[in-house]
């Protein structure tokens, strides 16, 4: 039986990723229809099986060792959420990270970073002036929406008042030919939920969210439940039938008080390969029963930007409920998924936007769900 | 403190060998083979296979042997499998694969096999595949071993009743690097909350050596008595 808990506002937003600093750069450019994966530049030299990537450009962040890259994409982003709300006092607020990789200079050269994103964690909260750390989620592509669950637990129990909830991860070399390495990259832009989908895009971002307990402080958005799941059937591939993904939004929706008919618009994971795009289009049917409301996907254009994924897109979600319209699925000519996913051509009204449902999942089985409202 | 949850279970594995309350306790040395163990240990330890093993890291190893120590397999109800949450910390992360994965890269072309071990979270899913945990599942990066959020994140679940169970665990694989020690560690409790009236074999514990004080519990080679549910 649970015990009862404070409801969980959405105060501030931040985001860098490939559109630029900002945002507001981010959802302007995805409702636009452009896309930022485009031919590689900053990593053009390193070998990988693709020509494409959505790099955040140099103008965006101080000129910087590669090692501080993570810290600096996290630390703009951050600020930009503290900005939007109005500069609550910071010694008051915790920090909960979510990354992959974080800084690798030291796996791959003579730096002090061991991919660990507790350090990364600690410098951040240091450099804003922060409470301290709450928290530092490394649960692979899941990571960003883990992180918010985590987050959004502490402050529904009364351990915290306000915590700053950062997604960051850079491109490198490692993560390049890793994910070439497993024949998961496509060699061109990736074209999630498309009949011709070959594999996924990468991208670097960060995204920040800071969530508070203070109704007066909301930019008028809840997290209203998260749940989470574990696919237990492979550790690199979904189940087939996208039940831990289905396992997971039903848990999400539940804590929210919410039936699944009353999810207006949902963002979906959408990497844009053959066996999570398929998984991903089951679980979402059989979540809904049949047709599902309007889905959307976003790496397309923001190219899947690993742990930064689940922050960014959970800001793209508020924004279709904000403006009351889903974007158009990028990339996507000819659906290759079950038919019962509605998936959204071009920009669509939302008669009702009261609830948007975002999804995501991992490396290691793992699926999470959380559920905004107005 | 009423409401702590109760540990049912402990299973724990390091260089010297590993132990648990299911009674299982051996040493490398003695069963000539290097730690965390391969799938002949599995089979001389646990006493059937685990072919899978073999092509598993040396974290995900560890952390699936320190889970088969502790019995839960046969504590656990399959009704319960679905809500059972999964939670690790790890202050090294994947560093030995990430570095295994990073030496690849020179001389060829990248290792597939290592790179999805480059993912902490890769061997949290090793656990819940051989139990079907189908819980939340959670992998914290920590400042400093044994830090035991693992423990205090796995009672958040229960306590708010998003896991029946939970499984908390510690792991720590790598080589000597600057600022860190060499390691090879790996602790799993099982979780439950207080209310389910099950017995716990040993008192809570989330302090900040919570995962030294149940590896310490584990070696000592209690079983796991009528706490079973």
């Amino acid at each position: 039986m649970s015990l009862p808990r404070r409801a969980v506002f959405v105060a501030g937003r931040g985001a860098v990723t490939t559109f630029g600093a900002g945002a507001g750069a981010l959802s302007d450019a995805v409702w636009a229809g452009r896309s930022g994966v485009l031919p590689r530049r900053r990593t053009a030299r390193c070998a990988a099986p693709t020509a494409v990537a959505a790099e955040v450009p140099d103008a965006c962040l101080p000129s910087a060792p590669e090692s501080d890259r993570p810290l600096l994409l996290a630390r703009r982003a951050a600020l930009e959420a503290l900005d939007e709300a109005r500069e609550p006092d910071r010694a008051a607020i915790g920090l909960v990270l979510a990354s992959t990789k974080a800084d690798l200079s030291g796996i791959v050269g003579p730096g002090q970073g061991w991919g660990c994103p507790a350090r990364l964690a600690r410098r951040l909260a240091g450099e804003l002036g922060l409470h301290g750390v709450a928290g530092v989620v490394s649960t692979a592509c899941a990571s960003g929406l883990v992180a918010l669950s985590l987050a959004a637990r502490r402050i529904a129990r009364g351990e915290d008042e306000r915590l700053l909830v950062v997604g960051v991860d850079a491109l490198s070399e490692f993560i390049l030919a890793g994910f070439g390495s497993l024949h998961a990259l496509d060699p061109g832009p990736c074209r999630p939920f498309d009949v011709a989908r070959r594999g996924i895009s990468l991208g670097e971002a960060s995204g920040a969210l800071l969530l508070t307990a203070r109704a007066g402080e909301s930019i008028g958005v809840t997290l209203a439940g998260h749940g989470g799941a574990n696919d237990a059937c492979s550790a690199i591939l979904p189940d087939d039938g996208g039940e831990g993904l289905a396992l997971a939004a039903r848990r999400a929706l539940a804590a929210a008080g919410l039936a699944p008919h009353e999810v207006d618009v949902v963002h979906a994971h959408g990497t844009a390969t053959l066996a999570n795009d398929r998984s991903e289009a089951l679980g979402l049917a059989a979540l809904f029963g049949g047709r599902t409301p309007p889905v959307f996907g976003t790496k397309a254009q923001t190219g899947h930007t690993l742990g930064a994924a689940g922050v960014i897109e959970t800001v793209l979600a508020i924004e279709a409920l904000r403006r009351r319209e889903a974007p158009a699925n990028a990339g996507l000519d000819e659906p290759g998924v079950d038919a019962r996913l509605d998936l959204v051509r071009e920009r669509r009204t939302l008669p009702r936007a009261r609830c948007a449902l975002k999804v995501a999942g991992g490396f290691g089985g793992i699926q999470a769900a959380v559920v905004l409202a107005t | 403190m009423t409401r702590d949850p109760a540990i049912l279970a402990v299973g724990a594995l390091d260089a010297g060998g590993v132990a648990g309350t299911s009674g299982v306790r051996g040493e490398w040395a003695a069963l000539g083979i290097e730690a965390p163990g391969d799938a002949r240990a599995f089979r001389a330890l646990f006493r059937r296979t685990d072919r899978a093993l073999r092509r598993l890291d040396r974290a995900s190893r560890a952390l699936v042997v320190a889970a088969e120590a502790a019995g839960m397999g046969a504590l656990l109800p399959r009704d319960a499998r679905d809500e059972t949450a999964l939670v690790v910390e790890t202050a090294r992360g994947s560093l030995e694969s990430d570095l295994r994965f990073a030496r690849s890269l020179a001389p060829g072309p990248p290792h597939g096999a290592i790179f999805p071990f480059t993912l902490p979270s890769a061997s949290l899913g090793e656990v819940a595949i051989r139990h079907r945990l189908r819980g939340p599942a959670v992998c914290l990066s920590v400042d400093a071993e044994s830090a035991g959020e693992a423990l205090r994140e796995a009672a958040r679940l229960l306590e708010d009743g998003d896991a029946r169970f939970a499984v908390a665990g510690c792991v720590e694989v790598g080589e000597p690097r600057v600022g860190l020690p060499g390691a090879l560690r790996a602790v799993v409790a099982l979780v439950a909350p207080s209310r389910a009236g099950l017995a716990a074999v040993l008192p809570w514990r989330c302090g900040p050596q919570a995962f030294d004080e149940l590896a310490a519990f584990a070696a000592r080679g209690e079983r796991a008595g009528s706490g079973a549910p």
